[in-house]
């Protein structure tokens, strides 16, 4: 497994020179708008990227994407998901997400159930 | 271990087992793109091309109105192929009725499967696109999108929402390649349509310009000019493909 942070500054600095912005080494203590400059879309990129690259996303349950505003916060984000107890939260392995969408089909087939009971039929299509 | 596209477009198509969705899917494949569609259960069409064992149509069983289904189903694509070039929005349902007769039932299911599985969707092969900085949404809007009409308020609503969606998404990622543009079909031979009685169709084919109801190859048509390079400076457009109708 590739270390997390050296992934993490390999695909900011590799987005950051894709865009043109400025000069300066990629540092934890670097903001990542306001230091180096990337816009709201930027991060948008950055985060699908490392999602392909670590196979994790630690913002869809486990960290506030809002709260990351230093390359040293998306490297801490990314590092709680691979602790012991965070790696459920953030596995975006096929497996880990069948269980979850099996999981969901189940509460999606009691919903239609309590539809149904309240007059609910389904629609033309 | 993702299989070789051979330079061939990856293409996303909801609702691809029936209806415009069929067609869109079979043009797409004709033009030899690989196609990857979903739907709650297989459909004769989906069968027959699994059974031929082809490497360039993938169908799933996901439901549109379960959010993580159609993740899942988008990282199939991905695991499978390796990216994700195109995305047709095209899954949809109609909520025929006067609204306040509506079952509330119906409303929830038609604003799930009309708008939030195409919000869904696109969350997820951004995901593809955005690293790729390539890509281009279709989203399946309505002429009922851009001219109201008694008894479809519902309908309506969903479909100008998805023409929203689809001006703000393209402002997001334009800066990455990827276009969105929606395509507004009237009223074209369809399941839907063989449901309208004969004087309705009369009526409606004698209030359109071009004097027909339209075909799955005209919205067709639109889609493959929207995804090629030709139009390449086209984003956040929504095009209508009506015969004139609402002009």
């Amino acid at each position: 497994m590739e270390n997390t942070e050296s992934v993490v500054h390999e695909v900011v600095s590799k987005v950051a020179a894709e865009k043109k912005l400025g000069p300066g080494s990629v540092r934890n203590s670097r903001t990542l708008v306001g230091d180096i400059g990337f816009k709201s879309i930027d991060l948008a990129r950055i985060i699908a990227i490392l999602e392909l690259r670590l196979g994790a996303d630690p913002f869809s349950e486990l960290v506030p994407v809002t709260s990351i505003r230093t390359v040293g916060d998306l490297c801490n984000a990314y590092s709680l998901c691979f602790s012991k107890d965070n790696q459920a939260a953030c596995d975006v392995s096929f497996e880990r997400s069948r269980t979850r969408a099996e999981t969901r089909l189940n509460a999606a087939a009691v919903r239609s159930e309590r539809r149904k009971r309240i007059g609910g039929n389904h629609g033309k299509g | 271990m993702t299989e070789n596209t051979e330079g061939r477009k990856v293409v996303v198509i909801s609702g691809g087992s029936r209806g415009l969705g069929r067609g869109i899917a079979e043009a797409m494949l004709n033009d030899g793109n690989i196609v990857a569609t979903f739907s709650r259960s297989p459909t004769p069409f989906t069968k027959e091309l699994m059974k031929e064992g082809r490497d360039v149509f993938l169908w799933e069983a996901a439901d549109g109105e379960d959010s993580e289904q159609l993740r899942r189903f988008a990282g199939s694509v991905i695991r499978r192929h390796g990216r994700i070039d195109i995305l047709v929005n095209n899954a949809g349902v109609g909520i025929d009725g006067i609204m306040t007769l509506a079952r509330e039932a119906d409303i929830h299911r038609g604003i799930a499967l009309n708008l939030e599985a195409a919000i869904h969707l696109s969350r997820a092969c951004l995901k593809s696109m955005l690293p790729q900085r390539s890509g281009c949404i279709i989203n399946i809007s309505s002429v009922n999108a851009v001219r109201g009409h008694a008894g479809v308020a519902v309908y309506s609503a969903t479909k100008a929402a998805l023409d929203g969606l689809t001006r703000s998404l393209a402002r997001e990622v334009g800066s990455e390649g990827i276009r969105v543009n929606s395509v507004a079909p009237g009223y074209f031979e369809s399941d839907m349509s063989d449901r309208l009685s004969e004087k309705r169709l009369s009526q409606i084919i004698r209030r359109t310009p071009l004097g027909r109801l339209g075909r799955v190859s005209d919205i067709v048509g639109m889609i493959r000019f929207l995804i090629s390079e030709e139009a390449d400076f086209v984003t956040g457009q929504t095009f209508v493909v009506d015969g004139g109708l609402t002009c």
